[in-house]
């Protein structure tokens, strides 16, 4: 059922009201600086692989690619194409124009000498690719189209042949075209449009931030698909045997956590304007937990008692949520609510549904073996001790967001091929919000061109405002051409864009256009007024001199990396106080610090478990299995609550058994075919949820009675 | 009399077709290459030319000066000096390109004439240098020939949309001597080139 609900949510992510974005995993000022680096397009740079190919085909197989490409006028902003796009026309033609802005205006003999030069040339041209060659010599012949082409030359240094815009790799017959697309990463749909019209005529993969949003989503839609059908069958296989052994009147628990489950989602949607769907995921799975009350509630024949030990059950859990719901972190906070509501009312439902109509949904219990004698107490304290040792010291704590970052076996070897072959270090960052006083930006411009890093900043294409000022007032000043006088009727018609641009009213023109929008060859550093920087050291030494300089430059790895640093703040912070609050409860409940801590007995299992397994595999705590482990603890802290209850009175161990034994089985079988997923999120989550839930049943079917059981009595 | 007027206007441009066909009359490579014995078995040719570049859409007439110097059997040295300088010498595998920078010196860039970069300006660079050397080997495999009269030939693609020119018109002077060549582009611009009496070296001399 959890499973059920959990598939059926994650399944549904593009549903308006579901958000999946990654804003809600970080505090709120690194969301916002992560989804604006987003912004820029200079982050949307992607590598266009072509499949093998034989030799002797690469150079026309890239000028078919290149045609195709210029096809594809809104998707792609750049490529690597020697024939340009209208994108890099329009962009050359805004930088021709705006001339008058980075140099002051030459001597008019300077003027006419350009002009012939440049008619000379323009003679030269011939073929229909010359055609916009000479429309920018006619726009620009002072030639300051080729700084442009120096400014923009590409710093990384990639060790392949390169021709035209394109790399080769001889070794495997690759053709690499870099290409930036014209939209954000975040545009999922767009970028498969997009590659399934150019596959359509061309074999390539795509290698960069778009298609490892594509490659993440859908292999995360594939592995629902994959286990959507087994976790249902396995639960569906189980609930016919329930009603094989005459127990399935559990299928009357179903309808109030199907309630809970949706009244607190609209709860959360509603307090948050948002519900992100792995908030709506991993929530049911905690919501689903409020199951083991109803099976606690319809196996036991007390049933006061039975509720009794619920609703401590409930504050203990209901606990740890309230306090891990002052995370810095929106998603765990939206998860905290959703649960928090959904839990509380699927238990109240429960509770009603159970009362009203406890003779028709009672089952009777199994005969289950009952461990009494703690023949085993001593492997047990071997395996308990050491194993929570492991769990609270011995586990590596990863929280880098980059590791659920699933790479097919392809993407992996791409990238692995790629890293060979380049010698790209990170490109580090630093978003500015106005250019008003561009000092600060001038000084790093210049300290960044005697270090010799690379440095793509507004102000490699712009002067600062005043010297902009000193440059367009010399050529406004002369705005009347006198020299125009002195050109041939050919040479005015040829330049004629040109002398247009520096007449009075085109300097005014160009003047009113700079103000007011962003000219196209700097637009890839600009989002919605603010301006981006950015940086690409050559080695670590110089990274770190350019952090040391300019500690607020940072690359995207360290921004996410605040994520894993919230994370770990909440965890020390939030964690000791649910601990010290759940075990008060549970002392005030027991009034016994003994009982209190024997009640805990389960949850040290599952982490014990947790810890050896982890141990030996060499796997680390993630942000998953964190959330995993919320769950593992409010179901673990259950049981312990139940069965130190029951043995204090002297209950019926087996009712007792089953109602945990169907709690168990349950959660394993919802979240076991997790483990057949290939994304690392899904993997995560289900190794941390069976092992813990393996633990927590033995701890509370074979390590409490056998290390306590005599005892509890004894106290009772 | 409207169908009267569409059967005259039919009448004067199929006559105008027929009448052009046999005006231009299609020939074979033999036929001109001995028209332009003169240029065969040099060792190099020198010659001052006028380029006149038209373009159609905005009405343009650029014209410059220059020479052009062919160094048989693969080399061209194309020279303008007026109205400032400016060169393309082409070479089997590749192109150099000179012209003045922004800064006032004179500068001169390689290419590979299998760099995509080069586009298809390449492709044209490579076709016009089959014009500029004469070599009729290469252009009758491309293009058609007819003659219009004595002194004069037109040339169209084989297969049209291939070749990067679309048509071109070679004068030739009395003495044998090329007098004019005017390419058509796609684009609908023409380039015509009138060259000068040629020097020449031939081979074994």
């Amino acid at each position: 059922m959890r499973v059920a609900l959990f598939l059926l949510f994650l399944s549904i992510p593009a549903h308006s009201f579901i958000d999946s974005s990654s804003d809600p995993f970080f505090p709120k000022d690194v969301s916002q600086n992560i989804s604006k680096f987003k912004s820029f397009p200079i982050s949307w740079w992607n590598l266009l692989v072509v499949k093998p190919l034989p030799k002797e085909s690469v150079i026309t197989s890239g000028q078919k690619l290149c045609e195709i490409l210029n096809g594809y006028k809104d998707d792609i902003r750049l490529t690597g194409c020697p024939s340009p796009s209208t994108q890099i026309q329009a962009a050359v033609k805004d930088w021709a124009r705006d001339i008058v802005f980075r140099t002051p205006r030459p001597t008019d003999k300077a003027l006419i000498q350009s002009m012939k030069t440049a008619t000379a040339q323009w003679a030269l041209l011939i073929g229909p690719q010359s055609k916009w060659i000479g429309e920018i010599l006619r726009v620009d012949p002072l030639q300051s189209h080729k700084d442009l082409q120096l400014l923009t030359k590409p710093p990384a240094t990639i060790r392949l042949g390169q021709f035209g815009g394109f790399y080769f790799d001889e070794e495997k017959n690759r053709l690499i075209l870099p290409v930036q697309l014209g939209f954000s990463p975040t545009e999922s749909e767009r970028t498969q449009s997009f590659l399934k019209t150019l596959g359509e005529h061309f074999s390539v993969d795509l290698y960069g931030p778009h298609w490892s949003t594509i490659e993440n989503k859908s292999q995360v839609m594939s592995d629902v698909q994959k286990i959507g059908w087994l976790g249902p069958l396995s639960l569906l296989l189980g609930l016919l045997l329930l009603f094989f052994f005459k127990r399935g009147a559990v299928i009357w628990l179903l309808p109030p956590v199907f309630f809970g489950t949706i009244v607190g989602g609209i709860i959360t949607y509603f307090v948050f304007g948002s519900l992100h769907g792995l908030a709506l995921s991993f929530g049911i799975g905690i919501i689903g937990l409020s199951l083991d009350y109803g099976f606690h509630a319809i196996v036991h024949k007390e049933y006061r008692l039975a509720w009794r030990s619920n609703a401590i059950g409930l504050i203990t859990t209901l606990t740890v949520l309230v306090t891990l719901l002052f995370s810095q972190i929106e998603l765990i906070r939206q998860l905290m609510l959703f649960s928090i509501t959904g839990l509380t009312i699927s238990f109240i439902l429960l509770y009603y549904i159970t009362k009203s109509y406890s003779q028709k949904i009672r089952i009777t219990s199994f005969s289950l073996p009952v461990i009494s004698r703690s023949i085993f107490k001593l492997p047990i304290l071997f395996f308990l001790l050491p194993g929570l040792m492991l769990f609270l010291f011995g586990l590596e704590k990863d929280f880098d967001f980059r590791q659920f970052n699933y790479q097919s076996k392809n993407s992996k070897e791409i990238h692995n091929w790629i890293s060979e072959k380049t010698n790209m270090q990170t490109p580090l960052f630093e978003i500015i919000p106005s250019l008003e006083k561009p000092s600060q930006y001038l000084e790093q411009k210049t300290w960044s061109r005697l270090s010799g890093v690379y440095h793509e900043t507004p102000l490699k294409y712009l002067p600062i405002p005043s010297l902009r000022k000193i440059h367009y007032d010399s050529w406004y000043s002369e705005c009347d051409n006198s020299f125009i006088s002195k050109l041939s009727k050919s040479e005015k018609t040829l330049f004629k864009p040109f002398l247009d641009n520096i007449s009075c009213e085109g300097l005014e023109a160009s003047l009113s256009q700079i103000n007011s929008t962003t000219p196209l060859y700097m637009s890839h550093l600009n989002h919605n007024g603010e301006w981006i920087q950015t940086w690409l050291p050559q080695n670590e030494e110089t990274r770190k001199m350019l952090k040391a300089r300019y500690p607020k430059v940072q690359s995207l790895y360290e921004l996410v990396s605040g994520f894993s640093k919230a994370l770990s703040d909440d965890i020390l912070r939030l964690g000791p106080i649910a601990l010290f609050l759940v075990i008060l409860i549970s002392f005030l409940f027991f009034q016994k610090l003994s009982l209190t801590f024997y009640s805990l007995i389960p949850t040290f299992s599952a982490f014990a478990l947790i810890g050896w397994y982890f141990y030996f595999t060499s796997n680390s705590l993630t942000f998953i299995s964190f959330v995993g482990l919320i769950m593992v603890f409010g179901l673990s802290i259950d049981y312990g609550i139940f069965i130190t209850q029951e043995l204090r009175h002297k209950g019926n161990q087996k009712e007792l058994l089953t109602a945990i034994s169907l709690a168990a089985a349950t959660t394993f079988l919802g979240f076991y075919p997790l483990l057949l997923c290939s994304h690392p999120v899904l993997i995560d989550l289900g190794l941390t949820l069976v092992i813990g839930v393996i633990g927590t049943y033995l701890g509370a079917w074979i390590v409490f009675p056998a290390l306590l059981g005599k005892k509890i009595n004894s106290n009772a | 009399m409207r169908y009267l007027l569409i059967l005259v206007l039919f009448s004067v441009t199929s006559l105008a077709t027929l009448s052009s066909a046999e005006a231009a009359k299609e020939v074979p490579k033999t036929e001109l290459k001995k028209r332009l014995s003169f240029y065969q078995g040099l060792s190099s040719l020198y010659v001052a030319f006028v380029q006149t570049k038209k373009v159609k859409d905005i009405d343009l007439r650029v014209k410059v000066r220059g020479f052009m110097n062919v160094e048989f059997p693969d080399t061209i040295h194309w020279k303008i000096v007026q109205p400032a300088k400016s060169e393309v010498h082409i070479f089997p595998k590749e192109i150099q390109v000179g012209a003045y920078d922004k800064n006032g010196n004179f500068k001169t860039e390689k290419y590979s004439l299998n760099d995509p970069q080069l586009g298809d300006f390449a492709k044209s660079l490579k076709e016009l240098t089959s014009w500029l050397k004469l070599d009729i080997e290469t252009i009758s495999k491309n293009y058609k020939i007819f003659q219009a009269n004595p002194n004069q030939y037109r040339f169209q693609p084989k297969k049209p949309g291939v070749q990067p020119f679309t048509n071109l018109l070679m004068n030739l002077k009395p003495s044998g001597h090329l007098a004019s060549l005017e390419i058509s582009e796609a684009s609908g611009d023409t380039i015509e080139f009138q060259f000068m009496e040629p020097k020449v070296k031939r081979k074994g001399k």
